[in-house]
């Protein structure tokens, strides 16, 4: 008889999801699917307002990747004023988009997912939280810590708060970066960066022990996309849409933004409310393609950092064309926090870096804008139309996880058709589909999960929606 | 004199919620000379043992929409096993894990005491209701008489 397994809620991610697994009558896994149960709904909540509102009206689409939407939006807003951000306006928003992506990544890799790799994913949850780690790996647990809170403190120092802060505007960012807040920074990257490269060095000789995961976890031919900057490099907060086949291929390069509607489609399923977005060329659901730290490091042809390249190599020679494997969003996320270090401190040594030009101020030029920037788990796009009052008519936003939505999917699948064995539903089963979802850092809002405290509950369901067997973990 | 942590936490966009984010700045500028520290934060966050860890004693500040409005309960915090009531954190912990963390992770942890104010809305608002308001004041007293015993 045909059954259903479903695990709700997803745990370590940021917001509400579950995962249905559905068996055949031979209790083989036939089909699965990731559901976003959330509903949101600031596309029409902001229409009507004024545009100069919406960076921060969008920062509070998250606190944890807050600086993301306010990047976006105001270079979604930029676009609608027709004006050229000051250069050292653009180089404080690098610099606070790398503090966010350093603090996103910390804390997916230490909070959310070390504790599977260093606790065992067959371990029960009480047994392989945070806490556990902080027990057993006391100095893993500082070092995230520590990492999560320079990057906190680089957003405080430049936009005066760690969550929705209000710094980055239309036409650039509100205020200069005194020479104080620049030194402390400085002073601090050389201990942040000490810590991303021990971490990698760890994790570099650990990770193959999971080889069963790397081999099944959303490890499956499809697109990458993300930015890139003219010349190919590594780029998150500016640049150009890149797009790479499965083969690393290019296959689109230095597409304009503006023009997102030509190249990717939005599918729309009844399961989810998380949209499904394509590549529009290769139709739906056949445009499949990822995005986030494991696209950019495999769209880009160098991270134009060395010690960031030097990983960046070693990375790329896990496959002869590009990573396939999901799994190893993990290891990009330690390369992309070094080459975000680099970054932050080529920036902050620039010597136009305390310039006080630092906005461009005009009224609307344009009637329809899009601003493009590269969030913590990959590419963001805002896209906003107003009237002649400057007054929102229109909105819409492509956040990363909507871009892998398709891969999610089918990376569940895949999951679950290689660690779901028929009746018998085990802990470390359901971990390992989980833990596909967490490769991604899907960030579906702001909400928080815990781990072990949060039930996961697992239905077995007849053919006619009967529940016939429950498992519930508190 | 002893290094003192204020920390209040909330969402100040949501009424009451907002009730530790008011006693917490209200107290510090009522704490005269004593080495006092200030933090106002959306909820408590795993970094902030870190911090914890450096002061002799902390108070934090919270609403509660469990006890009567605008009720005030101050409790001292001791070092107990580790406990994931408010969850093994994402990215937010709470008061009892934090200090977990500075022991486990930092070795100190401050004498810490806990006040929470009943609210009685929680709706859209940056107001605080009546009820909280007054909470707050005896809050304010109360925390400012306990700090004066504890300080030195």
């Amino acid at each position: 008889m045909a059954r259903t397994i479903t695990i709700d809620p997803v745990t370590r991610i940021e917001g509400h999801a579950k995962i249905t697994i559905q068996l055949n009558d031979e209790g083989m896994v036939e089909d699965a699917r990731f559901h976003v149960t959330q509903y949101r709904g600031f596309e029409k909540l902001c229409e009507g307002r004024p545009f100069s509102e919406m960076p921060s009206l969008m920062a509070r689409t998250c606190g944890i990747c807050p600086v993301s939407h306010l990047l976006a939006s105001s270079k979604a807003c930029d676009a609608l004023l027709a004006v050229r951000v000051p250069r050292t306006g653009q180089l404080l928003r690098r610099v606070l988009n790398l503090g966010q992506i350093v603090q996103s990544h910390a804390l997916s890799f230490f909070h959310l997912s070390s504790p599977d790799f260093l606790l065992g994913m067959d371990a029960p949850p009480e047994k392989r939280n945070l806490f556990a780690l902080v027990e057993t790996h006391p100095t893993i647990a500082r070092d995230g810590i520590a990492l999560r809170k320079f990057g906190q403190q680089v957003i405080e120092r430049l936009a005066g708060k760690r969550i929705h802060p209000a710094w980055c505007v239309p036409g650039g960012v509100s205020d200069p970066l005194d020479a104080e807040s620049r030194d402390a920074i400085l002073a601090e990257i050389p201990h942040a960066m000490a810590i991303a490269t021990r971490t990698l060095e760890w994790y570099q000789k650990t990770f193959r022990q999971f080889a069963e995961e790397i081999a099944t976890f959303a490890n499956f031919p499809s697109l990458f996309m993300g930015l890139v900057d003219e010349d190919g490099n590594l780029e998150f907060t500016d640049g150009k849409v890149r797009v790479v086949d499965s083969a690393g291929n290019i296959i689109a390069d230095q597409l304009d933004i503006a023009d997102y509607q030509d190249f990717i489609g939005e599918a729309v399923e009844p399961y989810s409310y998380l949209k499904s977005p394509y590549y529009k060329p290769l139709g739906y659901p056949d445009g499949i393609y990822r995005v986030g730290p494991l696209a950019r490091l495999n769209i880009a042809d160098r991270c134009n950092t060395p010690r960031a390249d030097e990983a960046w190599a070693e990375f790329r020679e896990l496959d002869r064309r590009v990573v396939l494997s999901s799994f190893h969003y993990h290891y990009a996320r330690l390369i992309e926090i070094i080459a975000c270090l680099e970054q932050m401190e080529k920036i902050l040594r620039d010597p136009d870096i305390l310039d006080t030009h630092v906005r461009a101020h005009a009224e609307p030029n344009a009637f329809e804008g899009v601003g493009v920037s590269e969030a913590p788990r990959g590419m963001l796009i805002h896209h906003y139309r107003i009237d002649r009052n400057g007054l929102i008519t229109w909105a819409n936003l492509i956040i990363a996880t909507g871009h892998n939505n398709l891969a999610m999917n089918r990376g569940v699948l895949q999951a679950a058709k290689h660690f779901v064995r028929g009746e018998k539903i085990e802990e470390g089963m359901l971990n390992r589909v989980e833990a596909v979802i967490r490769c991604y850092d899907p960030c579906l809002s702001c909400s928080t999960h815990a781990i072990g405290q949060m039930p996961l509950e697992v239905e077995l369901m007849g053919p006619r929606g009967e529940i016939l067997d429950r498992v519930r973990r508190d | 004199m002893k290094r003192i942590l204020i920390l209040g936490f909330g969402n100040p966009l949501r009424g009451d919620d907002g009730v530790g984010w008011y006693v917490a700045t209200q107290l510090f500028e009522r704490t005269g000379a004593w080495r006092c520290d200030v933090r106002t934060l959306h909820q408590l966050v795993p970094e902030l043992a870190d911090d914890l860890a450096r002061y002799e004693v902390a108070v934090l500040i919270d609403a509660s929409a469990d006890q009567p409005a605008g009720s005030v309960r101050i409790r001292e915090l001791g070092a107990e096993a580790p406990r994931t009531e408010e969850g093994a954190f994402s990215h937010h912990v709470g008061p009892r894990e934090l200090l977990t963390l500075a022991a486990t992770l930092y070795g100190h942890t401050p004498r810490t005491f806990l006040c929470t104010i009943g609210g009685a809305d929680f709706g859209f608002t940056e107001q605080l209701s009546p009820s909280a308001q007054a909470g707050a004041q005896q809050a304010i007293r109360t925390l400012q008489a306990l700090l004066a015993l504890v300080a030195n």
